[in-house]
């Protein structure tokens, strides 16, 4: 049905008081590649700001610079070389001290949205320790769903001062496909169902107009995309945004190990941030492990 | 008579029926799972039979083996800690010359921690074992203990411990009322008895105590191994993902299994590590059994 495109959500006022300018295309260019982002990072954090909550929030441009489905059609694992070059990416965010150590989904992530959270890694003296140091996240890199339900109810506050924008490369993050079972004993109903998801413009208007959620029916998309507006952006045209970044992406590398393999694949390369592993282990480890959860996948280990 | 007893069967029917369905049917049922390559789509009779292969792929299962390890670590230090503390609140609170008050109100703060839904204290403690932002690091560094803030949950060793600990807090409650009722059972004539032989605190514990409470400490060892070697919620719930902590150190072997079942959908995989549990399990119980009563057996 649809893939959920991403960008990178940002805190309008920071980018105003570090570059003296909060304009989404400005930020654009800011973050337009890796390297620009790795700058933009270093002036943020001179400034005493950190571009990304945590180190893993870039994974998703690992996968939007070089998409390809984590198996391919002879059931073979690929490891991209750009998930092998954004583990160092990774590693440079933690190193830098670019990232504000609050792990996505942790109490510290959704607080630092709301405002400044502590920050003490890097304290090496208990002096310093005694008076708690706080720092402020940038953005976020996410999609969608990740606008409306995530970020929004976390940052009340400063509503109508936040700005989204891409990153260096388009990606998504989730979506939703609805299919019918074969076995169904009731394929019609199935198929209404269906119908109405996909194609009944009432009901997609009538959604459109209670969530400003991104849909993917064209006759719907076309009608709102020149006049949407999101309040929470300054009244930037989430919509238009949205769509032009689900035209850039490559839908076709969902596999259905998607989430178990994102996250064997994250946890280990957290390890080689956290300096416990090397890039060859962490590599070996990953065949391993992906070849325990899923026999059937055939790995570079198995030649 | 004969009326008598067709009335008794269905008495007790409801019992038989439940447990058929929920106990027997799913015990049977995993047993034929793990003879198969079932995935968890449409019915486990329709997936293919392959035998041994999967107890085959068990015995030579590293990660298995690794899982094993983890919970015989966690259980081990959270059994001898909880039974200490158990023994040494039960000898305190039954000492006849300390004659202590307030027994029913701490029973019933010993004991609290035990009535709290499991997800609730897996929370609680993520918030006080937070690395950056946690309670625990928070107080650590006021204080000046540490100069750092302390991954607790990010190092194999600590997230393990921490486990242990929290297991403790949750389960010495239980074991203390056990324990105790166990002195209580005890015929205050020997306790007497020691005490005009002039026997101290510490003679009267290990020659009268301890020897007498050995039944009930196998009780509590062997429910306690039963339901350690299971331990599945706490390193569940404090792993990012469930995948396990850091480096798998949490990986205990029902996380395992429930992560072959449910993550990675080899659930005649999972059936397997299941059974392989179960005689893991039996085997040790009974190594427990016979070990604690070598004289009589």
């Amino acid at each position: 049905m649809a893939s959920n495109s991403g960008g990178f959500i940002y805190k309008r006022w920071i980018a105003r008081k570090v570059w003296g300018n909060d304009d989404p295309a400005f930020v654009a260019e800011k973050l337009s590649n890796m390297e620009n982002f790795m700058k933009a990072a270093e002036e943020l954090k001179q400034a005493g700001y950190k571009i990304v909550p945590d180190e893993g929030a870039i994974r998703w441009f690992a996968k939007g610079s070089e998409p390809k489905p984590w198996v391919n059609g002879k059931n073979e694992l690929q490891l991209t070389q750009a998930q092998i070059d954004f583990m160092d990416y990774q590693k440079q965010l933690r190193d830098k001290e670019y990232s504000a150590m609050a792990p996505e989904w942790s109490p510290a992530w959704f607080a630092s949205m709301g405002g400044p959270i502590p920050f003490n890694a890097g304290w090496d003296k208990v002096e310093e320790a005694k008076n708690s140091k706080k720092v402020e996240v940038f953005g976020y890199v996410m999609p969608t769903w990740g606008l409306h339900y995530v970020i929004k109810p976390n940052a009340k506050e400063t509503a109508g001062d936040w700005g989204l924008t891409s990153g260096p490369s388009p990606y998504f993050w989730g979506g939703t496909w609805v299919g019918i079972y074969s076995g169904s004993q009731n394929k019609g109903a199935a198929w209404e169902f269906v119908k109405m998801m996909t194609h009944d413009q009432e009901f997609l208007n009538w959604w459109y107009n209670k969530t400003g959620d991104l849909l993917s029916y064209k006759p719907v998309t076309d009608k709102v995309k020149d006049t949407a507006k999101d309040d929470f952006l300054k009244g930037q045209n989430h919509y238009e945004f949205f769509l032009k970044e689900a035209e850039k992406i490559t839908p076709e590398i969902v596999t259905k190990y998607d989430q178990g393999i994102d996250q064997i694949w994250g946890s280990l390369v957290s390890e080689y941030v956290d300096g416990k592993k090397t890039k060859d282990q962490v590599i070996n480890e990953f065949y391993k492990q992906v070849k325990n959860a899923y026999p059937e996948i055939k790995t570079p280990l198995d030649k | 008579m004969r009326t008598k007893n067709r009335y008794g069967y269905l008495f007790i029917s409801p019992f038989f029926i439940v447990f058929t369905i929920f106990g027997i049917y799913p015990i049977l049922l995993s047993l034929y799972m793990s003879f198969t390559d079932f995935k968890g789509f449409g019915s486990p009779f329709n997936a293919n039979f392959v035998g041994l292969q999967q107890y085959a792929r068990l015995l030579g299962d590293s990660y298995f083996r690794q899982a094993f390890v983890n919970t015989w670590k966690i259980w081990g230090v959270n059994i001898v800690l909880q039974l200490s503390i158990a023994l040494i609140l039960s000898v305190i609170f039954s000492d006849i010359r300390l004659k202590l008050k307030g027994l029913n109100l701490f029973r019933a703060i010993f004991y609290l921690p035990n009535l709290m839904t499991v997800s609730s204290v897996a929370l609680l403690f993520l918030f006080i074992l937070d690395w950056q932002h946690g309670a625990l690091n928070s107080l650590l560094l006021k204080y000046g203990l540490i100069s750092r803030p302390v991954n607790w949950l990010g190092q194999p060793a600590t997230a393990q411990l921490s486990v242990s600990l929290i297991q403790t807090w949750l389960w010495f409650g239980h074991t203390f009322i056990i324990v105790f009722a166990g002195i209580q059972g005890i015929s205050k004539d020997y306790f007497e008895a020691a005490m005009i032989d002039g026997a101290n605190r510490a003679q009267t514990f290990f020659k009268v105590t301890l020897p007498l409470l050995k039944p009930i400490m196998l009780y509590v060892v062997i429910t306690s191994l039963i339901g350690g070697l299971q331990l599945f919620e706490i390193p569940f719930l404090m792993s990012q993902n469930g995948l396990g902590g850091p480096e798998g150190s949490l990986v205990t072997m029902v996380l395992y299994l429930y992560n072959q079942a449910f993550k990675y959908r080899n659930f005649g995989y999972a059936a397997a590590v299941a059974y392989g549990l179960f005689i893991i399990i039996l085997v040790f119980s009974l190594i427990v059994f016979k070990g604690m009563f070598k004289e009589e057996v």
